[in-house]
């Protein structure tokens, strides 16, 4: 029983990349999520030195946070769709919690870099060459194009935008020194951007990471701003139809990433089933050799190798036509692969038996990690009428 | 939101059994649950000073433990309705599902005590019954850490194979057993039990089949327990392994002696009936609860300016959830009652042992009078630890327990995923059981047997 890569896979030079993030992932990602997972304050698992930061640091040495930076800027230019899937394939496979961590922690200074201004590109190129992470970015969820209000508003003082509001939840909020908050511009109407907030100004206040059940190793909290006056040229796509396409873009690539990570959960969660049935005798049979146990497998593998095969497409037609993804097209990716995941990894569980829901295999942090997605990350069914009324 | 009891039998004393068992649910166990499953560390869920054993003093001073025990113990089965136990456990169920099962299974031993042909050890039932403290505790000690779902096949033909021989032995010396092994991690109040029902292995050769029936008091010499289990849901509920080295077991508390009776045969195909269908109670009532926290949240909750309750998504998501959870909730009640009325059914004359006979057919009244009904049983002992035999109408009877533990757990993780989807981030907030919901559904699938090997298993009798 095996699953074979049904894609071509890319280059050489690509490929060894691939196997670096592979490596990491299983080496270090999945280790750092569980000892992350188990600890119980969640402020602790973010203390300096712990197995967080070596995550964060460890990717930006094998130079993945400069994927899809320009090469003036001193990123590695655009990326190609079949490496930014597997990475992402492969770190979700890891952990989604960090997988999604490592995304926030870049997004920000990605999006900075679309800006013609000297201020944020002179704060991209130090990301770039910010190997100690001293330079970490945060995001709340990118929302349906068109759908939901900005609770974060600014109004213009001589130039320089000044922000109020709050985001009840943002990845990494409270380890970060950057967010990217999308807000309201008083007075411009139809008005709104992209506000590049630097979390160290005295008005900012973050709320404590909260407790949750799943993706506990994604740092979470509410940020809150309150007469914060950004450096010049950090609103950002404050065009209406700048700001349009900076949404889209945003929301996009959060439905294509989130559809790697989670495929690569689903993965995960059948090789480890796959494992353990291998091993566990019952009726004096490795398990495997059940019928009803290979049965499980089989659709098992059938639904995930949809989830997959339709998250390339997504990320390949980004790639090709860039400004023209539909959010019907990307959510019915995006919620297919957290369907699929929510599903393999239940069965999954099944396979394992009460093994299955204790700390010492990976699937109930699995399941747990799953479902809380389908909540933070918003529910299927909301985000597909949202999807149906962006069009 | 109201729901109509379809039940015809209900009547007003029932009613009032039902509304005490629901405020001491809501008010005792629903909060005691939540606390319970946010300790970090499940060695705490059964501390001193814990709520849990306020929940079980409390149950037992309200003796609502009694609906289990006959009436000739101190208990009040046989003297109430048939549908007394199963709206107790609804209730519990309701309240907390983890909780429940702790409650439910905590009566086993004491139940099969009057099964014994030994004075002393019937009066354990009496004991129980009047225990308002809740210093007694019962479980299940049939699965091993090598030996799980061989347990469920056990009920089965398939369950002769010898390399599905129980890990956990009682090899017979002069008048005691000596017993060796371990039972497993999942021993639903393993650690704190102070009586078991222990499935022993007697005759390797045999497989599952080769195996007897102990009760057994865990303060034996030789008797040592694990860690509590640290797992995804129930947490509520204390889970963990017990050790048995070179105990002396003396024979009286062997309560069947030859090997065969778990097997394919009416004492097998019962055995998970029994079980299962309080499993499918308590879990259809924890769907409902489910459901009624998210018909709630609907009325009150906008979103985007708009009740959610308004928006045809969301009602037609809750009305084919109701549509489950009743159907899952009228089955499991059926199920059980119908167990239960069996228990007051005449008993017929019995041949086995006269010095036994009053034990036995007490026994036979409390449990297994499902038998009796059909006229088939006229040596217990002897149908019950011999070999296969043919399919009879007593037979029928196990496999809809069946049913009802596959039907409604299988709604609980269902009702709960969809109402995990409903509340959203709201699901996460500290007081919301919601998130907790899912978790104990998770794991209720996998209780008691995992449902498709129970499904396979039982299909043999169908
Ligand atoms: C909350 C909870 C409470 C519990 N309470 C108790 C208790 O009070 N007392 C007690 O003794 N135990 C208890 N258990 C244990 C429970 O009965 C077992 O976990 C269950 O029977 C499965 O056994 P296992 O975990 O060893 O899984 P395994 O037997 O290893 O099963 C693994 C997988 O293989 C499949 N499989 C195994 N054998 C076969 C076969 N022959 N044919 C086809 N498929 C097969 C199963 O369906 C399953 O999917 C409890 C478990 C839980 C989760």
């Amino acid at each position: 029983m095996k699953l074979v890569e049904m894609d071509i896979l890319p280059g050489r030079e690509t490929g060894a990349v691939l196997k670096e993030v592979k490596k990491f992932s299983k080496a270090m990602v999945r280790p750092a999520g569980v000892e992350m997972d188990s600890i119980a304050r969640p402020g602790e698992a973010l203390a300096e030195g712990s197995a967080l930061w070596e995550v964060l640091k460890t990717f930006r040495k094998l130079d993945l946070h400069l994927m899809g930076i320009p090469e003036e800027l001193g990123g590695m230019g655009g990326e190609d769709w079949m490496t930014s899937v597997v990475v992402a394939e492969s770190l979700g496979h890891g952990d989604p919690g960090l997988a999604l961590a490592l995304y926030a922690c870049c997004a920000p200074f990605a999006a900075a870099a679309l800006s013609s201004e000297p201020g944020p590109r002179k704060l991209v190129k130090t990301f770039c060459k910010d190997y100690d992470c001293t330079l970490v970015g945060c995001m709340p969820p990118a929302g349906v194009p068109r759908a939901g209000k900005p609770t974060v508003f600014a109004k213009m003082d001589r130039g320089r935008a000044v922000i109020n509001g709050s985001v009840p939840r943002a990845a990494n909020a409270p380890i970060a020194t950057h967010a990217l908050v999308e807000v309201e511009i008083a007075g411009r109407n139809p008005g709104a951007g992209y506000a590049l907030v630097p979390l160290g100004d005295p008005g900012v206040t973050s709320k404590p990471a909260v407790e949750k059940s799943g993706q506990r190793p994604l740092p979470q909290g509410g940020l809150a701003f309150d007469n914060v006056k950004l450096p010049k040229g950090f609103l950002l796509a404050s065009t209406a139809a700048g700001h349009a396409r900076m949404k889209r873009a945003l929301f996009l690539r959060e439905q294509k990433l989130l559809a790697a990570v989670f495929s690569g959960v689903a993965m995960a969660a059948f090789e480890e089933a796959q494992k353990y049935a291998a091993a566990r005798i019952q009726g004096g049979v490795p398990i495997i050799e059940h019928d009803n146990i290979r049965l499980q497998f089989f659709h098992m593998a059938k639904d995930l190798e949809a989830a997959r095969a339709a998250a390339r497409r997504l990320a390949q037609h980004l790639e090709d036509k860039p400004d023209n993804g539909s959010a019907l097209n990307a959510t019915g990716v995006r919620c297919l692969a957290m369907e699929t995941a929510a599903r393999v990894v239940s069965e999954a569980m099944q396979i394992f038996g009460g093994y299955g829901l204790t700390k010492e295999f990976p699937l109930e942090k699995m399941f747990r990690d799953v479902r809380s997605a389908m909540v933070e990350q918003g529910d299927p069914d909301a985000l597909a009428l949202a999807a149906m009324a962006a069009g | 939101m109201g729901y109509l009891d379809l039940d015809t039998k209900m009547d007003r004393k029932l009613e009032r059994l039902q509304q005490q068992a629901r405020e001491f649910g809501l008010q005792v166990v629903r909060p005691a649950g939540i606390a319970l499953d946010k300790l970090h560390d499940p060695a705490d869920v059964i501390a001193e000073g814990s709520l849990l054993w306020d929940v079980f003093r409390q149950f037992r001073e309200a003796g609502l433990h009694k609906t289990m025990i006959p009436k000739a113990y101190g208990g009040t089965m046989g003297s109430v309705s048939p549908l007394a136990a199963p709206l107790v456990n609804e209730q519990m169920g309701y309240a907390d599902g983890g909780l429940a099962v702790s409650l439910l299974v905590s009566v086993m031993p004491f139940a099969f005590a009057i099964l014994s042909p030994h004075r002393e050890i019937r009066r354990w039932a009496a004991d129980y019954a009047h225990d308002t403290s809740g210093k007694l505790i019962g479980c299940w000690a049939i699965t091993e850490p090598d030996h799980g779902t061989d347990w469920v096949m056990g009920t089965c033909s398939e369950g002769c194979h010898p390399s599905m021989a129980p890990g956990l032995t009682a090899v017979k010396k002069g008048d005691e057993y000596i017993v060796n092994g371990a039972k497993s991690a999942w021993v639903s109040n393993g650690t704190i039990a102070t009586h078991a029902v222990l499935h022993v292995g007697l005759d390797p050769s045999k497989g599952i089949h080769g195996s007897g029936l102990a009760l057994c008091p865990l303060d034996l010499p030789g008797i040592t327990r694990g860690a509590p289990l640290n797992k995804i849901g129930q947490r509520a509920l204390n889970q963990g392994e017990i050790f048995f080295t070179d105990v002396k077991l003396p024979k009286k508390y062997m309560l069947l002696p030859s090997p065969g009776f778990f097997g394919k045969n009416v004492f097998g195909h019962t055995f998970l009936g029994v079980a299962n269908s309080s499993m499918g109670v308590t879990f259809a009532s924890q769907a409902q609860a489910t459901l009624d926290l998210a018909l709630d949240y609907a009325g009150n909750t906008r979103r985007n300016g708009k009740l959610l309750a308004d928006k045809k998504d969301v009602r037609l998501r809750l009305f084919r959830m109701f549509a489950k959870v009743e159907a899952a909730r009228l089955l499991a009640r059926k199920v059980s009652a119908h167990f239960f009325s069996l228990s007051s059914s005449p008993v017929s004359p019995i041949t086995a042992s006269k010095a036994s006979f009053w034990a036995i057919s007490k026994a036979l009244q409390a449990y297994f009078a499902v038998y009796e009904k059909s006229g088939t049983v006229r040596n217990w002992s002897r149908k019950y630890t011999e070999g296969p035999e043919e399919p009879t109408p007593l037979m029928e009877w196990g496999k809809y327990g069946v049913v009802s533990k596959i039907t409604a757990t299988e709604t609980a993780l269902h009702v709960a995923e969809e109402a995990m989807k409903l509340f959203g981030e709201d699901a996460l907030s500290p007081d919301c059981p919601i998130e907790k919901m899912l978790r104990d559904a998770r794991a209720s699938t996998v209780e008691d047997g995992v449902n498709d090997a129970l499904a396979i298993a039982t299909s043999e009798s169908l």
